[in-house]
């Protein structure tokens, strides 16, 4: 009998470990709250967050803010469930953000930016006029007058980030409304 | 009780038992160790318990996974083990920015803002302490003089300031600089 509990116990720490491991190798869309193509969690940046949250962050992200004062949410696919594509340009649509100011940042699967000409990296509320707050858009893709630019030749990710988001966006991250991220071209 | 069971219920017992405990343990050691990196990276490219200001980030020089381009950071990364830590700052006017002090656990213990604080000089003392008193990062409290406790020795304080663009940068580089920590002396902690 005892050998069985030994050997089994053995393999149980094994499993443990593999199925975290497995786990922690995703990317911060793993993150459990879904949002049409966005990913968020609750708690990011604190120890309000989930055990997994936490380690998630700690890899992907380290040194989040806390939800009262940001929002982060991530990306990797486009409005259609489609991966998102260094090749192809897509327009990225909103309206209103109800934060004291937004960013979208462009980063590799790995999380880091991607040089560009004019390092075209993010666009936020400060880019966009007062009177187009409530309906904007924007293009992100490899041409040159692209806003974000991309690596033709990889994936990418798209990071939003809401400071000070308003107590409405907080307590309704999974059904607000976020902007639509949707391919317009893509090379045959 | 079948046959089966009387010979591997333990045993499997013991599986679930033992798995569910190494992922939970794994999933809690994480940002620990990474934390531990990276408090070891930002030490290294300056140095512990003193203020390190960081250009604008690109492609070219970012070091840790998802900094924002729009903002310019600088990093404390402390040691308070010993003796207390001390944060000063002078706000900058009309620009967003937040000291973050990070437990070496990654978790944010305390926030404070340019809408929190004020336009006064800022002073925040963090030191060590297993306390069950929360620090809140949303406190109203009298936020320009802090006091902060974490459980860890370890920890980073973040600047995070909003930069609209190069010239911007110029403009306020030499302001943000006026973020510093030092260890204090026992004796003068809060």
């Amino acid at each position: 009998m005892l050998w069985r509990i030994v050997i089994l116990s053995i393999l149980g720490i094994v499993a443990g470990l593999l199925i975290a491991v497995l786990q922690l190798r995703q990317d911060v869309s793993a993150l459990e709250i879904e949002n049409g193509p966005w990913n968020t969690a609750q708690g990011m940046g604190s120890a309000d967050g989930s055990r997994f949250t936490r380690a998630l962050v700690a890899l992907r992200g380290i040194m989040a803010l806390p939800d009262s004062e940001a929002i982060y949410y991530n990306a990797s696919v486009d409005s259609d469930g489609n991966m998102l594509d260094g090749a192809c340009t897509y327009e990225v649509r909103g309206g209103k953000i109800e934060a004291r100011w937004w960013t979208l940042t462009l980063y590799n699967v790995e999380g880091y930016l991607i040089a560009s000409e004019g390092d075209r990296y993010s666009y936020g509320s400060n880019n966009i006029a007062q009177e187009k707050q409530g309906d904007w858009q924007i293009t992100v893709g490899p041409s040159a007058d692209s806003d974000i630019a991309t690596d033709p030749a990889a994936s990418f990710q798209l990071t939003m980030r809401a400071y000070h988001p308003s107590q409405a966006f907080l307590e309704n991250r999974a059904v607000t409304e976020l902007p639509g991220i949707y391919r317009v071209e893509c090379p045959k | 009780m079948s046959v089966f069971l009387r010979k591997w219920g333990l045993a499997i017992l013991a599986f679930i038992l033992t798995a569910a405990a190494s992922y939970w343990t794994v999933l809690g050691a994480v940002p620990g160790f990474v934390m531990d990196r990276a408090w070891t990276t930002l030490a290294e490219r300056g140095s512990a318990n003193s203020a390190e200001h960081v250009g604008r980030i690109t492609a070219q020089n970012q070091t840790i996974v998802r900094t924002s381009p729009d903002l310019i950071y600088s990093t404390c990364p402390f040691d308070i083990s010993e003796k207390p830590l001390n944060i000063s700052f002078d706000p900058i006017a009309g620009h967003y920015w937040s000291i973050t002090i990070f437990d070496g656990n990654t978790d944010a213990a305390f926030v404070l803002n340019d809408r929190q604080a004020g336009a006064g000089p800022v002073q925040i003392d963090v030191t060590h302490g297993n306390s069950t008193r929360k620090n809140s990062v949303d406190a109203a409290t009298s936020l320009a003089k802090a006091s902060v406790e974490i459980p860890t020795g370890k920890g980073v304080a973040l600047l995070r300031v909003l930069v609209n663009g190069e010239e911007d940068f110029q403009n306020i580089d030499a302001q943000r600089k006026r973020f510093k920590c030092r260890v204090m002396d026992v004796t003068s902690a809060i």
